[in-house]
């Protein structure tokens, strides 16, 4: 069965390429979110098997957004992926100690991306 | 007459910018298509088309598209990106523009090159360190950085020397943007202390900030002459920045000459020294941070708390001590109260 993978990134350009690369590396099922808002109550219909999360959303950024997802049983099990700034030191062990699976820092490559969320996805 | 001279006018206004937004756009979406193209399925033919079709008045909107891709990427992808707008004619463009008359195409250029971090740019983005605009002098400065190009940084440093508008942060933001390696020449410089680039007699912000730098980077290397300059120097903002950088390097050595600060008669120097007592874990000198509790600065006062909180220091018991018993108004319990309600609210939000 195919995985589903939601991207909660604000840059068009950035988002679409990561769908791309994940569709090139036969991940299909990606659907881009721009802001948390729309990703939280997208997740009241559907649920992905991973989650791409940009620390940096306009709205309710990434934080509050892991925070709210793994504060509920319902949707605590998707693993989550977080995208954020190098120097963010702090934001990083956040996520973790919050219970992020994995995060990729900014400047990151697209290859090395997909070959992350595939191993986590397997 | 006039109505309808200013009607048409507002009219051609509307009509031309709304042409400019949608040619905008149209290259957005053709740019956007062809590099995705370019990156995934590893065919450079159409960016190449559409990057020979730009010309210089579409150059700002290629930049401010570009650059997302720029600040984002990295690796396999980041260097097609580069390779292929430095193969076409817009590098020629971006250079040629960073001596434009019109200062956001010249500042959009001087970003744009530290973004693709060729050292072919390098001499124009030296250049723009001498035009009389400090925008664009910054600017060049960040994208010199930004390139990593260390031959450059003596240059950098002499041109930042010269700037008296420039803040603390912002002259530690711009060096910051070298990178660690940064730290073997920075060292060199401090070694050479020529009164050129590094003062220690005068408050001289880059000296502080390069002192700021090595501590943030902790090159231990440095600490030795960090060391010798606070016992030499007497200008706070240099002894600041000395007393922080020991402390992030751990340097014992320096332990005396940083507890000599908790007395400063200048508060942002106490802060520091009160950040580098914790740093080197110096739990002697509970007593002094106690009495500092009661220091006339605020920010000197939420300081020594926080050092005695992460101290482990039993705060209940020292709250209903004889020392402090009846004195709930005064600055040392008012402190006390705020660090550990603020550590507390911290700790629920985490759980």
């Amino acid at each position: 069965m195919s995985k589903k993978v939601f991207v909660c990134e604000d840059e068009s350009a950035i988002a679409k390429l990561i769908k791309l690369r994940l569709g090139a590396d036969g991940i299909k099922d990606v659907t881009i979110f721009d802001n948390g808002e729309k990703l939280l109550a997208h997740f009241n219909t559907e649920l992905p098997d991973l989650l791409l999360l940009d620390v940096m959303i306009p709205g309710v950024d990434g934080i509050t957004v892991l925070k709210t997802i793994k504060g509920d049983e319902r949707t605590r099990g998707v693993k989550v992926v977080m995208l954020t700034a190098l120097s963010k030191e702090a934001d990083i062990v956040k996520c973790l100690d919050m219970g992020a699976d994995d995060y990729i820092t900014k400047p990151f490559s697209p290859a090395e991306l997909a070959s992350r969320v595939k191993k986590i996805l397997r | 007459m006039l109505i309808t001279a200013l009607f048409c006018y507002i009219i051609a206004g509307k009509v031309l910018s709304g042409y400019r937004e949608a040619r905008k756009n149209k290259l957005y979406q053709n740019l956007e298509d062809a590099f995705l193209v370019m990156m995934v399925e590893n065919d450079p033919a159409p960016i190449k088309k559409i990057l020979d079709s730009i010309r210089s008045r579409d150059l700002e909107s290629f930049i401010e598209f570009v650059s997302v891709y720029l600040t984002n990427l990295k690796g396999d992808d980041f260097d097609k990106i580069v390779d292929v707008i430095y193969r076409s004619h817009l590098f020629k463009y971006l250079c040629d523009s960073t001596v434009s008359s019109d200062i956001d195409l010249k500042l959009y250029s001087i970003y744009c090159l530290g973004l693709i971090k060729k050292p072919a740019g390098i001499d124009n983005l030296l250049a723009a360190l001498d035009d009389p605009n400090i925008f664009v002098r910054m600017a060049a400065v960040a994208s010199i950085a930004q390139t990593g190009c260390l031959e450059a940084l003596e240059r950098v440093l002499e041109s930042l020397s010269k700037e008296k508008l420039v803040t603390s942060y912002k002259l530690s933001e711009m060096l910051w943007f070298f990178g660690e390696e940064i730290c073997p020449p920075l060292l060199a410089e401090l070694k050479k202390r020529d009164e050129k680039i590094i003062k220690i007699d005068e408050e001289d912000l880059l000296t502080a900030a390069v002192i700021d730098m090595l501590g943030h980077y902790k090159y231990f290397e440095a600490a030795e002459e960090i060391h010798s300059i606070l016992k030499e120097t007497r200008r706070n903002t240099i002894i600041k920045s000395c007393v922080d950088s020991l402390g992030k390097m751990v340097y014992s050595d320096a332990a005396d000459d940083i507890i000599r600060n908790l007395d400063s008669p200048d508060s942002e120097v106490r802060v520091s020294a009160v950040k580098a007592v914790l740093e080197l874990r110096a739990d002697d000198q509970t007593g002094k941070l106690k009495q500092m509790l009661n220091d006339l600065d605020w920010n000197v006062r939420y300081n020594a708390a926080l050092a005695l909180h992460e101290m482990n220091f039993d705060f209940p018991s020292y709250m209903f001590s004889p020392e402090l018993a009846g004195q709930e108004l005064s600055r040392a319990f008012r402190t006390i109260v705020h660090v550990l309600t603020e550590k507390s609210a911290a700790m629920q939000e985490n759980n």
